[in-house]
């Protein structure tokens, strides 16, 4: 287990510098200049200053140069200075993560209320009203654009119901209901959609586990049906769940991009949008490290999780 | 030279005779579509609608791009059967046309992704070893970004257009199909004609195109269908972030952005009829793939 572990880490310490550099030689393959499309979009700077700009933000070394001394400053806890706001780029991100946080975990775990059941229901009962209707939401909760549901939803809300969501962010700490004023709808909206993905798992997975020898054996030794189901098979069908829902939650942590445009949410999927928008790449680089490194981390919790749960994976 | 034979064997086995005439893949359709009759129906549906878009000079009523101040914002009529957006354009024909960009976007985001991706995996499964967990190391540094903000930061580096667009789309999905076919080609490895094939001297390159990957065309085909819808998606999120296909080109995402949202609360349909466009092709190629994978998974077959 131990030795599992350390492989893991390592295999995944690769993986971020493999991700680092992807991401460090990305943005500096552009064709043009960065500093250059830099003064001209934002106009900060005059264009006489434009070398000194490039130099000031070490852009003007060679590109292993520049690589290398991000990478030293990072392993020194120094995570670069924003070429926009020209402060730390992780102050941007620490102003990102509290609304990335609660929209990824309301929306989970309303995502995990509404599918798992019905997955599992659709399962027990195959061919029921609840498989049909599993069968057409699912399909449907895939299908349908995000976007295309909140602008609709927002057109409704405002022309027919006359209720539009508070503008201006507010934290819970500060506004408590402010805040559930913002975040239910695009929550709701991100749980509907992901619950369609988690019931399709859940019910494929269920319907395989339920054909099972243990669970006959169960169902044969006269156990009551609700225990066989909850017990044998609901703990079986859980673990390969565990990981689409790891997967979703790590997607949301890097920003729901297009429910934060709709409802003016100043989340990390927003932070890295304008950052694009202002070739802050210093910023972009810092985002997509973060966001690998969360779903980098996910992915070793999502393995244990399997080894704790499951001692067949163990023995591997 | 008589284990040439026995390799070739298989083929002359009687009963097994190279399919594909014409006859028989109608037959295997309409027994498909029998079997399937909500997947069927959506094929029917992607044939439609993909000729619609090839013949989309033919069909549309007026030019997508031609501007109206006259005629804007319009509600749907015998004129405008979707109505015009705010410059007065022609929904009926934006829509039309906005197929071309969709189908085109979802195509081609599969010969090249799930194309690209089913090589790497194939190769990464096949030979196994350093030459896996070095291919593995890359395919997880790719997928540790959210699929619409890598393809968001490739186009804001490539530059926004329709090609762009598919290059972005492709290099997000072609690290999740190859996973994919990686883990069916784990499965084929092991099969004792892969032994015998490898036993009797055939190359590895020959192995891997001509005994693993058709044994893998089941799930291929299946991501293919999955992909195809993926990609649409994706093109019309990046079209409503404004990153997409450029204005003033007709694109489904591109119709429920930028100039034309502040008008929606007078007009719903401006966003109906793209959003519907986008949710009925996709929902079209998400049954076909459910039906691919009812009828080509073994592992399903046999149930209900």
């Amino acid at each position: 287990m131990a030795g599992y572990l350390i492989r893991r880490l390592l295999l995944s310490l690769v993986t971020l510098w493999i991700v680092s550099f992807m991401v460090f030689s990305l943005l500096r393959i552009v064709p043009g200049d960065t500093v250059t499309a830099l003064i001209a979009d934002t106009g900060l700077v005059p264009k006489e200053n434009i070398d000194a700009v490039r130099a000031d933000l070490g852009l003007d070394k060679p590109f292993i140069q520049q690589y290398a001394t991000w990478m030293g400053n990072l392993l020194r806890g120094d995570f670069g200075e924003s070429f926009v706001r020209r402060q730390s780029t992780m102050v941007d991100i620490k102003e990102a993560l509290p609304v990335t946080v609660e929209i990824a975990v309301v929306s989970i775990l309303l995502s995990l209320f509404i599918g798992m059941p019905l997955g599992i229901v659709a399962a027990l009962r195959r061919n029921g009203m609840v498989d049909h209707f599993t069968r057409v939401f699912g399909s449907l909760g895939i299908a349908v654009p995000d976007f295309f549901i909140g602008t609709i939803v927002i057109i409704c809300m405002g022309k027919y119901l006359h209720y539009l969501p508070p503008l201006g962010f507010k934290a819970v700490w500060e506004d408590p209901l402010t805040n559930a004023a913002q975040m239910w709808i695009p929550c709701t909206l991100i749980a509907l959609r992901l619950s369609a993905v988690t019931m399709r798992m859940t019910r494929s997975v269920m319907v395989e586990v339920l054909t099972q020898d243990f669970v006959r054996t169960a169902r044969a030794k006269g156990l009551h049906p609700m225990v066989v189901s909850v017990r044998h098979a609901t703990r079986n069908a859980v673990l390969p769940v565990i990981t689409v829902v790891a997967s979703q939650f790590g997607a949301l942590l890097g920003g729901a991009l297009v429910m934060e445009t709709l409802f003016s949410l100043p989340g990390l999927g927003q932070s890295t949008l304008t950052s694009i928008q202002r070739r802050d790449y210093a910023q972009v680089q810092m985002n997509a490290l973060f966001v690998a490194t969360i779903i980098v981390v996910l992915n070793i919790i999502v393995d244990l999780a399997y080894a704790a749960l499951d001692p067949r994976v163990r023995v591997r | 030279m008589a284990i040439n034979e026995t390799v070739a064997l298989p083929r002359s086995v009687p009963g097994m005779q190279v399919r594909g005439t014409l006859p028989r893949s109608i037959a295997a359709c309409t027994k498909f579509a029998r079997k399937n009759p909500l997947s069927g129906a959506a094929a029917v549906f992607l044939i439609f609608i993909t000729v619609v878009a090839l013949a989309a000079p033919l069909i549309a009523p007026y030019n997508p791009l031609d501007i109206a101040p006259a005629d804007r914002l319009q509600a749907p009529s015998w004129a405008h059967p979707m109505g015009t957006d705010n410059l007065g354009r022609d929904m009926l024909s934006r829509i039309i046309y906005g197929g071309r960009i969709s189908l085109a976007v979802g195509f081609w985001s599969v010969v090249l992704g799930t194309c690209t991706g089913a090589v790497i995996g194939i190769v990464s499964g096949y030979y196994g070893g350093v030459v896996d967990i070095v291919i593995q190391r890359i395919v997880d540094a790719m997928q540790s970004f959210p699929g619409l903000l890598m393809a968001l930061a490739l186009v804001s580096v490539l530059g926004a257009s329709t090609m762009n667009v598919i290059i972005a789309i492709s290099l997000v999905v072609a690290p999740l199909d190859s996973r994919v076919i990686r883990s069916a080609t784990l499965q084929v490895r092991g099969m004792d004609y892969i032994a015998a094939a490898r036993s009797v001297g055939v190359s590895d390159s020959r192995i891997m195109f001509r005994h693993v990957l058709p044994n893998v065309a089941a799930p291929f085909i299946i991501i293919a269908a999955v992909t195809f819808g993926g990609a649409i998606l994706i093109e019309a999120s990046l079209s409503f972030l404004g990153l997409g296909t450029p204005p003033p080109a007709p694109s489904w995402g591109g119709m429920l952005n930028g100039a034309g949202r502040q008008y929606l609360e007078k007009m719903p349909t401006l966003a109906l009829f793209p959003g519907l466009a986008i949710s009925f092709t996709v929902l079209a190629l998400n049954l076909l793939g459910d039906g691919l994978r009812e009828t080509l998974d073994p592992r399903l077959k046999g149930r209900d």
